[in-house]
């Protein structure tokens, strides 16, 4: 076996550093997803596939990615991550318009230091409390910046601020001067790259002593405490690093929408929908947060086109995942991989899934006929 | 060596749910030397240890350890002052496996115990607990009885405590693993680490402890020689339920 090949129970797999290994098919899913990643601007050139909607769904998976750490790992539910994210956006905003600053990169950085301010603050308040008040301690410190900005003339109300430093063109990325198309898919590029050392990053954290005290934190507080686990300090650190994600994620979605507006960075929903991505892609996976992002912004922006009250459309969704896909989208794979290998090996199976539709149907028509049965012709 | 206890509960009152479950406890446990609470339960064992741990409130008393009052600091601070707590039932990290069991309070607290050489008091543990040794990658809810229990005591065991605080750790197993269980205790007793062992069966206790206390009904009722306590039939009445 070679330094990137190892051995484990029989099967080799992909080392990619140290203690970070990938079987067969995990190696074979993060190349195809960071090719297809890698091809998206591509691939909207030549398909209806909107490429500035998958690079927004892209920033908000990162947001969904850090509420996940807290999610997964200290099974805290916050509703109120919007803020951090909303904040990445309103700093780059501010400093673009009233300060004409035009450096993409140090933008990026100031969106990343007031998130990480914000979500230090936040984090003293909350890190000592579990379950619902958590929960609506999150939603009431969002709320509570949303009402702030929207009612402020600094950050020009409802209408919100343009992420233009000198009124008309987008900020500078790495000194060069970009036309619209090169910027945004410049800025594509820098969002993949920081995606994947983000990925690896958080791999490296919750596979840390550091990770493994919060996995403790989250299955009995009482319970780490008595091993030494300072839990509160924990949690007030695994809360500041997720909204440090929402920071970065806000910064690059104000760089790449070039206006930020209240509603849809900051307000309570955002929130709900950042948590509900982490969900939708799978809680228990890495990379399900970015999946669940791409999806779920992918269907908000695509519907709207298609149906009236696409926002419904959220609730249908996540109805559907709970009853069908409990484990979310990417943590469904394994479950839908050694299903579809059964029926490989056996064929069979396959007649029996079809059974099974047709005796769904069957009894469906039954119930039916009955039903008209009985409202033509009475119960006898 | 100091001629104080190590552990010292004086008049300690606990408070659980708004009511007081322990009335005025006294009790010591000198520098290796290894004692037992005794009483059936519901009689206070778990409050008074839970107390001591800074898990459940006190409404009046002291416990010093070392010298040191332990109900100003904050529970997380008790294992790195030098005592491990083995809780009643298991209360392991599932998810982990018996290694990272042992390894979790070392990466949180091992500084503060001064503990440099994490690898070496691993296997220190495992030493003790040679029957974990073929488990160590195993995830902790994939053990029998017997080795979660070991599970817990080892974790207990990783900070290298002074004081090791064990809450009924015989209860509900079979006779053949409670035998291991007791050459494991007696094994981490003669490495010189002070043991305060809760037990609801006193026919237990002899084999293990220097000394032993009666707990009922919240209060210490006897103490002593656990070979002529576990004889007294009175003390043997009140463990079955009866007397007064």
């Amino acid at each position: 076996m070679s330094r990137f090949l190892v051995e484990r129970d029989g099967r080799t797999h992909l080392r990619l550093m140290e203690g970070m290994e990938l079987s067969r098919n995990e190696a074979l899913l993060a190349v195809v997803g960071i090719g297809f990643l890698l091809a998206v601007p591509d691939i909207a050139r030549v398909t209806p596939l909107s490429f500035a909607v998958f690079h927004q769904g892209i920033l908000f998976g990162i947001a969904a990615l850090g509420l996940n750490l807290l999610l997964r790992h200290t099974e805290l539910v916050s509703f109120g991550h919007a803020a951090f994210f909303g904040a990445g956006a309103y700093t780059a905003a501010v400093l673009a318009s009233h300060y004409d600053v035009s450096s993409g990169l140090v933008l990026l950085a100031a969106s990343i230091a007031v998130a990480t301010l914000l979500a230090l603050l936040v984090g003293y308040f909350v890190a000592g409390y579990l379950d619902i008040y958590f929960a609506l301690l999150t939603l009431a410190f969002n709320q509570v910046l949303f009402a702030f900005v929207i009612q402020s003339q600094f950050f020009n109300y409802s209408d919100g601020l343009r992420v233009r430093p000198d009124g008309l063109n987008p900020p500078a990325l790495f000194g060069l001067d970009l036309g619209t198309t090169a910027y945004e898919i410049v800025l594509y590029y820098f969002t993949i790259l920081l995606l994947v050392v983000m990925l690896l990053g958080t791999w490296k954290l919750v596979n840390s002593p550091f990770g493994r005290a919060l996995d403790a934190i989250g299955q009995d507080r009482t319970r780490a405490r008595f091993v030494g686990i300072p839990v509160e300090k924990y949690v007030w650190i695994a809360f500041t690093l997720s909204g440090i994600y929402g920071g970065l994620a806000g910064g690059l979605f104000g760089m790449v929408q070039l206006h930020v507006r209240p509603e849809p960075v900051l307000y309570a929903f955002v929130s709900g929908e950042i948590l509900f991505m982490a969900i939708l892609g799978g809680v228990n996976t890495l990379a399900g947060p970015i999946v669940g992002g791409i999806v779920l912004v992918y269907l908000l922006n695509i519907a709207r086109f298609y149906v009236e009250y696409y926002h419904a459309l959220t609730g249908i969704v996540l109805l559907a995942v709970v009853f069908f896909l409990p484990q979310g989208i990417l943590g469904s794979l394994p479950m839908i991989g050694s299903g579809l290998e059964r029926r490989r090996d056996d064929p069979g199976l396959f007649l029996e899934d079809v059974k099974l539709v047709l005796g769904s149907l069957r009894k469906g028509v039954t119930r039916a006929i009955t039903t008209v049965r009985i409202i033509i012709f009475g119960v006898n | 060596m100091s001629d104080d206890p190590l552990l010292e509960v004086s008049n300690l009152s606990a408070m659980v749910e708004g009511f007081e479950v322990t009335h005025g406890i006294d009790l010591e446990v000198g520098h290796g030397e290894a004692v037992a609470l005794v009483g059936r339960n519901g009689a206070g064992k778990t409050s008074t240890f839970r107390s001591i741990m800074g898990l459940t409130p006190v409404a009046s008393g002291s416990i010093r350890f070392d010298g040191e009052e332990l109900l100003d600091l904050r529970p997380e601070l008790i294992p790195k002052r030098g005592i491990g707590y083995q809780p009643e039932g298991r209360e392991l990290f599932t998810g982990m496996t018996v290694e990272e069991n042992f390894r979790l309070p070392i990466w949180t607290s091992g500084d503060a115990r001064g503990i440099e050489d994490e690898d070496a008091v691993v296997e220190d543990v495992f030493d003790v607990f040679t029957e974990l040794e073929d488990r160590r990658d195993a995830e902790v809810q994939n053990l029998s009885g017997g080795q979660g229990k070991m599970t817990a005591i080892g974790r207990a065991l990783a900070l290298r405590p002074d004081l090791l605080i064990l809450d009924e750790p015989l209860e509900g197993l079979a006779p053949v693993v409670v035998e291991n269980l007791k050459r494991y205790i007696r094994e981490i007793i003669d490495r010189d680490i002070s043991v305060l062992v809760a037990e609801s069966n006193a026919s237990h206790v002899p084999e293990i402890v220097d000394r032993m206390y009666v707990i009922e009904r919240g209060e210490i009722v006897d103490s002593g020689d656990p070979e002529v306590l576990a004889e007294d039939e009175e003390i043997q009445m009140l463990m079955q339920g009866g007397g007064e």
